[in-house]
């Protein structure tokens, strides 16, 4: 049986460890300008659009510095990066509505590419372009995994279900 | 604002008056007859099955299916919507340890009960942060998630939704006990289910599997991808985290003790494939996103937004009723499992032994309240997101799992063991969490204590005897 020094600091690493980790994750986890911008084209407007340079999974937020008050800005979606007479001249890929009275936009179910986003408001009002690269994580790691979890749930399953059938026959014996 | 959002502010504001005054009169009117702390903490042990499924479903159905089933089906696509229906495997496999539970400790009242008497004073100090961390991250996630919520549908301040449901939850637990978890768990349990698949047959008027199926392999082919790498990493996860919920947590040690003889096992089956199907609608309802030009502003809001778009007013009242039953359904018996958990745990064992039944009961009581304070301290700055806060406590609750079951039913492992598993299987889960990302989290940490555990049994020469059990709880 540990000492009462012991278990206190036992408890008061735990208690340490918890809360250095869940300042990291809340810093990860922060606000729009933490985020890394990507701007290819900086026009001098008010307009800003941001977004993570990299998703491991094939979703991400673009954040914008300022909301609409109606659903009425769009954001486009290009295929390449963008030259100013193709902006002006050329039809984006996809078009997004861009929710009301928010400063964000959540994406997802990206395969591997690079993607190119504007922002366009009511009145013709354009952001900068930003690029987001998608690479998803190799196969190969997350069937390594999945293995992992599959083989880690059986003997979980397994441990169960024999405990289970020796107490309901009341034998002692160990699993 | 009116274009903005699906309900105006008013009604809203009307919901969310009718919803509370009508939960706390229900609880007001079943806590009369609770005259002690057996009959509020653990409604006299009485609890027959039709009610004890009921609450094993309802408090399962939270903001995690409500909410967070669509997120991640719109971020993982389809692992995403059928992996979180499998966290149903919690409740199925929780349903041979009930009755374990039951017949090793017919007495007791917490989990740290248990672990206190089967693993000695360390492994229990340890278990009770882990719980506390958990049971915050839940709490405050809840009643964050009511904030959002009323904020998505009717443009209400988020400090006054999530207030509102801080404020109903406890005034009915305060007054009525477990006896009104579990029976508003029943009536919020109906109206989860009638409202998911009224929900899902709206909109399914609205828009076919067909044009779905085309719009997302056009624009989002990753969501329909059987090996997307990282929904394939998510998928056990997941599996994990919920099994860890549900195996360390007071919530169901509660439930289990306090349902009939018998009732346990047949009950927590019935309530996991009861809630089995019920992430699949409402991930459907998020993979319907993209087809309606729906792009929400954070993945947690994709369900309310969708439903409420579709549907009109009356979806969005239905979202709304759904929606805030099932944040209710969990946030009471959380407060009544944890409140549960300061009065036995701390109270009773670390600061007054000798406390009557009277003393406990009001201690429980003013717990309820303490702990609701808290949350809502915690939850005014918003500081996270729902899925950041509850994947975080997946590196602390999946260390529990295997000391739970081996603590259960192999006499072999012994308390250091059990404690050192808990302690590097969350730092193991913690170091994933932030060094690869939140879906391996549950998988390391669940997988360095199950390894600790092994070793332990392998190398012990000591055998538990289980007649201590009931002894200690005497």
């Amino acid at each position: 049986m540990p000492q009462p020094t012991t278990k206190r600091f036992i408890i008061e690493l735990f208690f340490s460890i918890t809360l250095l980790a869940l300042l990291l994750s809340l810093m990860q986890a922060g606000p729009a300008s933490a985020n890394s911008k990507a701007s290819l084209l900086a026009e001098p407007n008010a307009l800003e659009l941001t977004s993570v340079e990299m998703s491991k999974e094939g979703y991400f937020v673009l954040r914008s510095n300022t909301a609409p008050a109606a659903t009425t800005w769009q954001l486009e979606r290009w295929s390449a990066a963008p030259t100013a007479t193709q902006l002006n001249n050329q039809q984006p890929l996809t078009l997004y509505p861009w929710p009301a009275n928010t400063q964000q936009l959540t994406l997802s179910g990206f395969a591997n590419g690079t993607y190119y986003f504007r922002l366009r408001a009511s009145n013709n009002n354009y952001s900068n372009v930003v690029k987001v690269q998608v690479d998803h994580y190799p196969l190969w790691q997350a069937l390594s995994l999945f293995s992992l979890g599959l083989g880690l749930f059986v003997i979980v399953v397994v441990v169960i279900a024999k405990g289970a059938y020796r107490s309901a026959n009341a034998t002692e014996e160990p699993l | 604002m009116s274009s903005a959002y699906a309900l105006t502010p008013q009604l809203g504001l009307t919901l969310v008056v009718l919803f509370g005054a009508g939960w706390i009169a229900f609880g007001y009117w079943l806590g009369r007859s609770n005259r002690s702390h057996e009959d509020f903490a653990l409604a006299g042990r009485q609890v027959g099955l039709a009610l004890a499924a009921a609450t094993a479903m309802a408090t399962w159905v939270t903001s995690n299916t409500t909410l967070v089933a669509p997120q991640l089906t719109y971020q993982f696509g389809v692992w995403g919507m059928v992996g979180y229906s499998f966290a149903a495997l919690g409740l199925l496999l929780f349903a041979p340890l009930a009755k374990r539970i039951k017949q090793l400790m017919p007495g007791g009242y917490t989990a740290g009960d248990f672990v206190r008497s089967r693993y000695g004073k360390p492994a229990w100090y340890l278990f009770l942060v882990i719980s506390a961390v958990y049971a915050l991250a839940w709490l405050v996630s809840l009643g964050m998630a009511g904030g959002i919520l009323l904020q998505a549908l009717s443009g209400l301040d988020y400090h006054l939704g999530m207030t509102a449901i801080l404020v109903i939850c406890v005034g009915y637990t305060l007054f009525g006990g477990f006896k009104a978890v579990i029976a508003t768990d029943f009536v919020q349990a109906v109206i989860i289910i009638i409202g998911v698949v009224v929900v899902a047959g709206l909109l399914l008027t609205q828009v076919s599997v067909t044009s779905v199926h085309e719009q997302l392999t056009q624009q989002h082919p990753q969501l329909l991808d059987l090996l997307f790498p990282a929904a394939i990493m998510f998928l056990f996860n997941n599996i994990f985290f919920g099994l860890g919920e549900i195996f360390h947590s007071n919530v169901w040690w509660t439930r289990a003790l306090s349902f009939k003889s018998q009732v346990g096992a047949k009950a927590f089956v019935l309530g996991g494939l009861l809630w089995l199907p019920i992430p699949i609608v409402t991930g459907f309802i998020a993979l319907a996103a993209p087809q309606l030009g729906i792009f929400p502003p954070s993945a947690d809001m994709v369900g309310p937004m969708v439903a409420a778009a579709v549907l009109g007013k009356v979806g969005a009242v239905v979202v709304f009723v759904v929606v805030f039953s099932a944040l209710a359904s969990s946030l009471d018996s959380l407060l009544a499992a944890s409140a549960d958990l300061l009065t036995r745990d701390v109270y009773q064992q670390q600061l007054r032994p000798q406390a009557n039944d009277q003393q406990l009961l009001k201690v429980n009581r003013y717990s309820i309240v303490a702990l609701g304070i808290l949350t809502w301290l915690l939850c005014l700055p918003q500081l996270a997101t729902l899925g950041a806060l509850l994947n975080f406590a997946g590196a602390f609750v999946a260390s529990t799992i295997m000391p739970i079951i081996l603590g259960l039913y192999q006499p072999k492992l012994t308390g250091s063991y059990a404690t050192a598993a808990m302690l590097l299987g969350t730092c193991a889960g913690l170091v994933g969490y932030l060094l690869i990302g939140f879906y391996v989290a549950a998988l390391l940490s669940c997988l360095i204590s199950s390894s600790i555990c092994m070793i332990g049994v392998i190398r012990s020469r000591s055998r538990f005897d289980w007649q201590l059990l009931q002894q200690r709880q005497d």
